[in-house]
This record gives C-alpha cells, structure tokens and sequence, in this order.
C-alpha cells in the first residue's frame, strides 16, 4: 500500500463519535418529507393504473367489436340476458362525484387548519371521512341497482371493474385519513399516554398533508372517471 | 491524455500512443471485416431470396449487419486492448489518471450514435414501406398497398392447424398452400380463437394471426420452390405441431390445382359459411 | 416514526422456552394463517360457484374458488408475519413507533424486520431460491429439446416448463439486484440509517415470497400454458394453473410498485448533508431510474392481470372478441408494462457496472452526467416503444416507422454507458477480479443483445427474426447476460461486506470462465437458429436444426453446471471454511467499506458528511490532494 493516494483519507466520515454518546435523531422533517413524496409518487402510480382502464374505455369503445360495446336489447336477448337497459343511473352517478367533491373541499379545509396549527381540523376531517364512504355507498348501491352487470358487453365491463377499484382506491384513502382522525381523538382522550404525538411535526400534520393531497389527485381521477362512465 | 505520478518515469518514456494504436488497429480490423463479413455472410443470410419481399429482408439484414460489424469490432477490440495493455501488476497499488471526462470525445460519440440509429430508422422505414410492408403482417388497412392485380388467398389458423381459403375461386378452402410464381399475393390473415402467427419462412412472411382481425401481407414470389409454414405465436398445447408445407408453382400449375381443389373440396365449400375477412369465433371460452 | 429507539438494548427472547417463542407473528404462524386462508378462499368460492355466474367451464374449474384461494392465503399469510398489527393500530389512533428492531439472532432472517441489511439478506436467499427453481425449468426445457419430436415431456407440460421458467426470471428477478443490493446498500451509499418506509421495504420481500410460491403452486393446477407473456384469448382459454400466473404477476407488481416507491422516497429524502444529486452513487442513479419505471409501470400490469381474471371469472370482456373486447388491448396494455420491465430488469446492470469499474480500474467514473442522463433517458424511452413487440401483429401498421425510430433512439443513451465503460477502461490499472470479470463479461454481453436488438427494431428483418430463437437469444443476451453476470458481480464484490466472509477466489474465477463460455456457446448458436426458423417455445423443431440444438442443449446444461459450482462455493467457502474477507478487500472509497463490518443496525454512529462522489481515485493531473475538482465537473 504504498500509493501515494492511499494516504488519503478513504472515507468521508465525520470523526468518530465518543463512546457513551447518544447517538443524534435523524431530522425531525424526514419522515415527513418522505411521505410528502411518497404521496406524489402514490399518484403516479395510481395514475398509470387507472390509465390502463381509461385506455380500455376509448380502445374498445372505438373498435366497438361485433357492435358489443353498447349491445342492443336484441343482441343481449340472444345471449338470454333478462337486463334491458345499459345506461347506468345518472342521479347515483351525481351524487357518487358531488359526496367525493366535497368530501375533497372539506379535506382541503381540514389540511388548511392543520397548517394555521388550528384545533378546529378535526370536524372537516370527520366529514371528509363521511362524505368519502357516502361516495362509495352511492356507488355501491348504483351497482345494485343499475339493470346491466359485467357481461353485457365491453362498456359494461368497463364500467363495473373500472368504478369497483376506484371505490377499493377510495376506501384506502379514507382509511388514511381515518387513521389521523382516529389518532387525534385517541390523543385528546389520553393525552399523557401520548407525549408528544401531537407535535405536528412529528405525525399527524404531514401524514394529513400526504393524505389530503393524495385524496385531491384520487378526486381528481375520480372526475375523469365519472365524466368518462356516466357522461361520454 | 496526460501523464501519470503514479507510474515510474521509465515506464512513462515508453508509454506508446494508445489512442493511435487502437485506432489503428479498429481501422484495418473495419477495413477487412466489414466487407468480408458482407460478401460472405450476406448471400446466406435469412430468408433467401425466393419472394421480393424475403430478398427485400436479406438486404435489409445485410446492410444491419455490415453497420454493426464495425461497432461491436469497436467495442471487442478496445475491451482486449484494454485488457492487455491497461492492467494493474500482479499485487499492484497504482493509480489511473484521475480523467473524469472529455466534452469532445462525448460530442463526438452523441452525434455519431445518434447519426447512426437515425439512419437506421430512416432506412428501416424506407424498406418497409418500398417493399409494401416486407412481407409483415400490416393490418387490415395497409399503409402501402402494391398497385396491379392481385390474388388474395386467406390465411385461417385455428387450434392448430393453418387453413387456407381462395376467394376468388368460389371461396374454396384447402388444407395447403399453394401459390402462383410471379403474382402478388394478398394475405389476409385471421384466427378462429386465439392468437397465433403465420410464418411462412422462405417467402418472408410473417402475420399474427389474431381473431376478428384481418391482418394483410404482401408477398411476389419470384422463384418455384417449396416452403415452410409455421405458427411463431404460442397458442396452447400443440404450438410446436403447428407447422406445414406450402408450394409455390408456375401459374399453369397453380390452376390446374386449385380446380383440382375446388372438385375435391365442392361439398365441402358448400357448408363452410361465406367468404369473409373475419369469422366469428365459437363461442365456446374454455377449449384446449 | 422514530429509529432511534433501536439503540436501547433489550433483553435476549432467547430465555424464553422454545414453544413460547413459537406463538406469535412469526413464519410459523404465517404459514398457517396462510394455508387457512387459502381454505377459507376456496370453501367461498365454491359457495359462490353455487350461483354459477360462469356457466361455460368444466364442473372441476373453479377459477373464482382458486384467486379467492389466493388471496385469502397471502392475507393470512401477511398478519400471521405481523404485517397487520401496525395498520390496525393505526387505525385505532395508536402512536406511530417503528417495530423494535431485533438486535441479532438468526430469528430476525424469518420473519418481519425493519431493518434493511436484514431484507436485502432475505431478498438475496429468497430471489436466490427461485431463480435456481427458474433455472431448473430451463434445464428441462433444453433435456427436452435434445430431440427434434417431443420425447421427455409432453407438449403440455413442455409449454407450462417454457411459461414457468420465464415468468420466473421475469417475475422474480425484477427485483434481482434491487431487492438485495438497493435494500442493502442504497441507505449506507446516501448516508441514511434506514429505508424511507422500512415496513413497506419488508412488504415487499414477503409479497414477492408469497408470489414465487404461487406461481410454483401452479403445477398442481395443470400448468399455462401462454409463456410470461400471457396473451389473450389463450388467457382466457387456459385451465386453472393460469390463476396461478395471474396472482403471481399481480403480486410481483404490487411488490414492485412498493419497492420503487420505497426506493425513490429514500433516495429523495434521506441523503446525507452534501450528498448532491452530482455526487450521487452511480448504483444510486441507476436504482433511481429503475424505481421511475417501477412505480409507473408496474400498475399498469396490475390493472391488466384484475381485467385477465375478471374475464375469467365473472366474464367481462375486456379481451375476448366475442363479448365486445379485443385481445389487441391486453398486448397493448401488456407490452406498455412489459417493455419498461425489460429495462427494469437490465438498468440496474448498467449501475452496478459502472458502479465497480472505478473501484477495480482506480479511475473516476468516466462521464458521470453521461451516465446518469443515458440511464435516464432509458428510463424515460422505454415508454414509448412498446409496440415494436407488435410489428407483425397487425396494430397501427401505420405507426410502425414511428416506433421504429423511437425503438432506435433507445439505442443513444444506451451507448453512453457503453461510452463510460470505455472512458473508464482507457489508461486504467485494471485489476482483473472476479467481480471486474463479470462487468467485462456484462460488456462483451450487452453488446451483443444490444446489436442484435438493431435486427429487432427493424421491421423487414423483424419479420423474420420475430417470435423465432433470434427474440430469444436476444433478450436472454439483454437480460442473463446483462443482469445475471452482473447481479454475480455485485455478490461477489459485497459479499464481504454483507457477511464479512469472502468467496473461495479459485473457484470463484472457474465459475465464471465456465459461466461465460458456456453462455455465449448456448446463445450465440440461438441466433443461428432463429435465423433458420425455429419459432420459440416449441418442443418439435425442423429435423435439420437438431445438432445445433443439441449443441446448445450441452452447452446449456455446461451453464447450470456452472450455476452448480457458484452454489458450491458458496457453500464451501462461506458456510464450511467461512474464509475471513478483509474490511476493505478492494480498497473501495464508496462508503459502504467505511462502516464497520458487520454493519451496526443504525448504520452510522453520526450521519456523515459528504464533499465528493465516490469515485475519487486515480492521481489527480494539474491540482494536489483534496483540491481536485468537485464531482461531475
């Protein structure tokens, strides 16, 4: 080892640090940093994945194969499907994007109070909570009653698999948000048990802020996906 | 490059000029490969000669590989120059130069990478489209479509056998394919279930053949020799069986076999449904 | 979510009596809420087959009985390890704290840990256990290839070996060097003590063990028979092993996403002070690249494989032409996946690569913005070229001249990393071990791929070339040679680090020569013969093929018998003799050497500071010591 780089020191280590030292915490901000990324990249990637389905839509829709992509009454009765029509109900519809609007604007709201370091973000939060599982009721319950299922036909197909994980999508992000608000109650309840979890640098503020932007995308996707199924 | 501390002042008196060197050698090795390589490989190279457009790919290949002969020459030569003339001595601690880049050499290699792929491309695009698709399968409405008569023979490829249908004389479907010398064949490729590929290896032809799709090649046969069909798409247990032989014969030939065909198969071609592009698959889901 | 409450010790489990130590989440546990779950699944969907919504199939096929089977195992499988405790405590408004990390124990390799050196060891054995399972396959598939007709397996089962061996190696190894070596040395290479989210990093190794075990559990359900690819309406025609598939490749997406997510979320946030992006590891960028790709296209085949199994279950139809769909869309939205995925698989080769290089020529990198921006604008390339898989297909003819150049200019920043190997081989002290070996091998390797891809991307010679031995031996060049020589590279160079144990050098040098030999005496021949016309996944080929077939036959099994001295070594060297490796065997200047080995669980008693890349070797030419020019410049 003669080199004379070798003399060199090899690494870029800070000197060693004296034993019985505590070793220092990581940056309080990194934790929330990475799930303000996190949340980008969440996008994304839920992006891509309702992406295969927007392109189904308009793929299928155009090659619209054997006419089978809106089938006639006729056509389904030869196949003995009982269903008539394949037009899903507007009504449902509206209120499935309206309750997921406004489960966002409250969302929005809730976020916007956490950072003025408000004690009043919980009501907002609760009621994106609702409003967000009422989205998924109303879309559940047009499921139920709509008079076509997934057989008949490519729309149909696309319709019920494309809005069925977008719901999935949704009740991931509700409990997201549920698991700060369910976090803040617990803290108000027992606070000593709880130390310092209620610096929102620490836990709820950015876990909040990475939820409620993802839920903002996810509507966002969402409105797509209602212009797309319910209005083209 | 520069000097280097590190090594002994003897050993950098008698450092040669690596750069000219290799330059040199990746030179004359161009010089005498590349031509090589394109008079001796080139005749042989895949699919032969036996339609325009199989003679279309060969040249094709051939132009492909006299322009990649000399980038892998490139890169085989400096790895082996590298390896004998830049190593570390046995249980060595020398140094390399500290270069960490060179703006011009990077320049220079950009632009002629990219010069290189561009007219790849360019070439690539010319081919396809002057030899009306070079016997790929081109969709149902082909981008370049040959001007003159043509005989349109379809290609029906089911689990797992190839069938061929003749529109033009009266629909008639035969188990074979036989082809007139000298005329240009309109292929139009479909599947009854799932997808499989119709490669007719010596006539350059290759088409998925995908159910409800009618996928058109063009193919000028040129010389009278027999052929090997193929199915190169998966399609389920006997893929590997899926195979034939087809004939290409003079047009006096091809007429006497095809009415030949049509007296044999006459009943046959009565309960076949009518001449269509596409057929409607059965509608059975779960089969092999 | 605090790390640093790993440092207080706690007190050994091992007190405890053996058959305490079993209750609780752990392997154990896992496996049995896994078998439960996967009886749970199957006992609903037979109750669900009552209602008979899919009427069509034989009365002994029950796909939805077979994915709620699935499913149910893998989440049964995930609480039995603890994946759900800290979800349902969350939920519950408990604190957020990180799992206590255990300290040492050979436990802590079975089951949920957080810490990454922990997951890249399990990543190593797990992906190591299948890819031989892979490998395996291949050797059946060349015994059977031996003879022109179908003589030692059947047709069905040869397609379902030919489908296994490549959904395998696609599968599993997406996450061959990310898994192991990104987990294990990404955080040490930026200076951070953990991964971002190290519960999502242990997801990941579980979800892709899980996956690997269902794919291998699809010979008990008769096998599919479409190959990695999976195309419609074959998809949708094939008997249950095709759910296996299904679930197998929905997993593996989802891991992936995860794992890519994890990764770009580490490397974004958690760099130490003056770790710039300019100085950013080479293996880092390359990780980074590879993660874009992941988390973006790994979705797309999850939603692809949900719409397969819808199909087969409920019957949409998305793919099936009768019912309205198309099978175009699945190649469509198949290959938009499954062109990223290639490079998912060969860009971390390049990192690793040019990662060694400088350690083993003792120069900087050569080009380091190169580099980076080829890596890049691979990454950002491979989106748009995915119908070159489709020229003969018959989609978009029209578009054709346009994916041929898009396919072409891929080839740019390609050849930047090809430059930087070269810049970086110029003038060097090359130091021939056994990891250098293997990156020259990646060279010689992808050369060839990336050459005989040019044939590829041009539709005349495509239409020959394409879907025949040619494809084959092309990828297995982009793939085998480029990832496999260089994730045996990164073994062979960190596994010092990794274990403090060091690989038999003989043996090591043989395993490579033979590794090398052999596989370019088995693919180089592939090409011939797809040049001559033998369609790929076939067992019966044209008679005047056979020597040539059998040629690369032994020469295939000469490559597993190289696979067989690796394993050897490893055996001898690091379980039998365990020879002692030097803290710093290469004398690297990357970080990774500078920690202590074995690497203490926080990593770093202080975060260090950075004022260079790593590669600060070689004698500076006009400045002194510690004044050469700042990294990148």
């Amino acid at each position: 080892m003669a080199s004379e780089s070798e003399s060199l020191p090899l690494g870029r280590m800070a000197p060693p640090v004296p034993a019985g030292l505590d070793i220092p915490p990581e940056p309080p901000d990194v934790g929330a940093r990475a799930l303000s990324v996190a949340s980008r990249l969440l996008c994304g990637a839920s992006t891509f994945f309702f992406l295969a389905f927007l392109f189904a839509y308009f793929y299928l829709r155009s090659i619209n194969q054997d006419h089978f992509w809106l089938p006639s009454a006729a056509q389904l009765k030869e196949q003995k499907e009982l269903h008539v029509s394949l037009k899903p109900d507007q009504a449902l519809g509206a209120v499935f994007i309206v309750c997921v609007v406004l489960s966002v604007l409250l969302a929005f709201l809730a976020s916007r109070r956490m950072k003025q370091q408000s004690q009043s973000w919980l009501p907002p939060a609760i009621g994106a909570l609702v409003l967000g599982i009422g989205a998924v009721a109303a879309q559940c319950i047009e499921f139920i009653v709509q008079k076509f299922g997934p057989t008949d036909g490519a729309f149909a197909s696309v319709f019920c698999a494309w809005l069925a994980f977008y719901l999935i999508a949704i009740l991931g992000t509700m409990y997201w948000l549920e698991t700060q608000v369910a976090t803040e109650l617990r803290a108000r309840r027992q606070p000593a048990a709880h130390g310092d979890i209620r610096d929102p640098d620490r836990l709820i503020a950015p876990s909040l802020d990475a939820a409620v932007f993802y839920w903002g995308f996810l509507a966002g996707i969402g409105i797509v996906t209602y212009v797309t199924l319910y209005l083209l | 490059m520069s000097s280097n501390p590190a090594t002994s002042p003897a050993e950098l008196a008698g450092e040669p000029n690596h750069a000219r060197r290799f330059g040199l050698t990746w030179l004359i090795a161009t010089v005498i490969a590349t031509p090589l390589v394109i008079v001796l490989l080139g005749p042989i190279l895949p699919p032969g000669k036996a339609t325009e457009q199989a003679a279309g790919q060969v040249t094709d290949n051939t132009v492909l590989l006299g322009m990649a002969t000399p980038v892998l020459l490139l890169v085989v030569i400096y790895l082996v120059y590298a390896s004998i003339f830049f190593r570390q001595p046995k249980g060595g601690v020398l140094e390399g130069p500290a270069v960490r880049g060179d703006a011009r050499i990077q320049t220079t290699w950009i632009v002629v990478t990219s010069l290189l792929v561009l007219s790849l491309a360019g070439y690539g695009t010319v081919r396809l489209l002057a030899d009306n698709g070079a016997g790929s399968g081109s969709g149902p409405t082909p981008l370049t479509v040959p001007a003159g008569p043509k005989l349109p023979v379809q290609v029906i490829a089911q689990q797992w056998a190839f069938t061929y249908r003749y529109p033009t004389y009266g629909g008639v479907e035969t188990p074979h394919l036989v082809l007139p010398v000298g005329k240009m064949i309109e292929l139009h490729v479909t599947s009854l279930d799932v997808i499989h590929s119709f490669w007719a290896y010596q006539l350059g032809v290759k088409a998925d053949a995908n159910p409800q799709i009618d996928n058109i090649a063009f193919v000028k046969p040129t010389k009278v020799q027999s052929f090997e069909v193929r199915c190169a798409e998966l399609c389920g247990l006997w893929h590997g069986e899926m195979f034939d032989h087809g004939r290409v014969v003079t047009e006096a030939e091809f007429e006497t076999w095809i009415h030949e065909q049509q007296t044999r198969f006459a009943a046959a071609t009565k309960s076949l449904p009518p001449y269509s592009t596409t057929y409607q698959p059965e509608p059975t889901r779960r089969g092999g | 979510m605090s790390t640093t409450a790993a440092a207080v010790s706690t007190p050994a489990p091992a007190s405890r009596p053996l058959w305490r130590r079993l209750i609780g989440f752990n392997l154990l546990t896992a496996v049995l809420l896994g078998i439960g779950g996967y009886y749970l699944g199957w006992f609903i969907g037979h109750q669900i087959k009552g209602s008979s919504f899919h009427n069509q199939v034989p009365s002994s096929e029950n796909d939805v009985a077979l994915l709620l089977a699935y499913f149910f195992g893998v989440i049964g499988f995930l609480i039995g390890l603890g994946f759900a405790n800290y979800p349902v405590s969350r939920m519950l408004g408990r604190p957020a704290s990180l799992r206590e990390k255990e300290q040492e124990g050979w436990g802590r390799y079975f089951g949920l840990c957080t810490d990454h050196k922990v997951v890249g060891i399990q990543y190593l054995i797990g992906i190591g256990v299948f890819f031989f399972i892979g490998g395996l396959n291949a050797m059946l598939i060349r015994a059977e290839l031996l003879h022109n007709t179908p003589t030692f397996v059947g047709p069905g089962q040869y397609i379902s070996l030919v489908g296994m061996h490549g959904t395998m190696m696609m599968g599993m190894m997406t996450s061959g060097i990310l898994g192991p070596f990104a987990n294990y040395f990404v955080p040490i290479m930026i200076g951070a003590r953990r991964m971002a989210f190290p519960r999502i990093e242990a997801l990941t190794f579980w979800l892709l063990m899980a996956a690997g075990f269902i794919l291998t559990s699809t010979i008990f359900f008769g096998g599919f028979p479409t190959g990695w690819t999976g195309y419609e309406p074959l998809n949708d025609q094939a008997v249950m092993g095709m759910d296996s598939y299904i679930c197998f490749f929905a997993l593996v997406g989802i891991s992936m996403c995860l794992l890519g997510l994890n990764m770009m979320a580490t490397i974004i946030t958690m760099r130490a002070p003056g770790l710039t992006w300019s100085r950013l590891p080479i293996f880092v960028w390359s990780v980074f690249a590879t993660s874009v790709l992941m988390v973006l296209a790994a979705p797309m085949l999850v939603a692809t494989l949900l719409m397969a199994a819808l199909d087969r279950t409920i019957n949409t139809s998305f793919f099936i032409t009768g019912g309205g769909g198309s099978s175009y869309l699945f190649e469509n939205l198949f290959w938009f996946f499954g062109h990223p995925e290639v490079y998912i698989l060969a860009l971390p080769g390049f990192g690793i690569v040019l990662e060694l290089l400088p350690v083993f020529t003792r120069k900087p990198l050569w080009g380091y913005r190169l580099a980076v921006s080829g890596m890049l604008g691979v990454s950002l390339m491979s989106f748009f070229v995915w119908q070159h898989h489709l020229f003969v297909s018959g989609i978009n003819a029209d578009l054709r001249p346009f994916y041929m150049l898009s396919t072409e200019i891929i080839s740019i920043p390609t050849g930047f990393i090809f430059m930087c190997v070269m810049g970086t081989l110029w003038k060097a002290r090359t130091s021939f071990t056994v990891p250098m070996l293997f990156c020259l091998g990646w060279t010689f390797n992808f050369l060839i791929g990336g050459l005989s891809g040019v044939f590829l991307s041009d539709t005349p010679s495509d239409t020959t070339t394409h879907g025949s031995f040619f494809v084959m031996a092309h990828f297995h060049y982009t793939i085998m040679g480029g990832l496999i020589f260089t994730f045996f590279a990164a073994i062979y160079y960190w596994i010092p680090k990794m274990t403090g144990l060091r690989f038999n050098e003989r043996l090591a040098k043989l395993h490579f020569w033979l590794m090398f030999v052999a596989f370019n005496s088995t693919f180089l021949p592939l090409f011939v013969l797809g040049m001559k016309g033998q369609p790929r996944r076939v067992s019966e080929y044209a008679p005047n093929l056979h020597g040539l077939n059998v040629w690369v036959s032994i020469s295939a099994f000469v490559l597993g018998f190289s696979m067989l001295i690796f394993l050897a070594n490893a055996v001898y060297s690091l379980i039998f003799v365990r020879l002692k490796a030097e803290q710093n065997p290469w004398r690297s200047k990357s970080i990774e050497w500078q920690v202590p080995t074995p690497v203490p669980v926080n990593n770093f008693e202080q975060i260090p500071v950075f004022d260079s890349d790593p590669y600060e070797y070689g004698v500076p030419l006009t400045v002194g010591p510690g004044q050469t020019a700042p990294a990148g410049a």
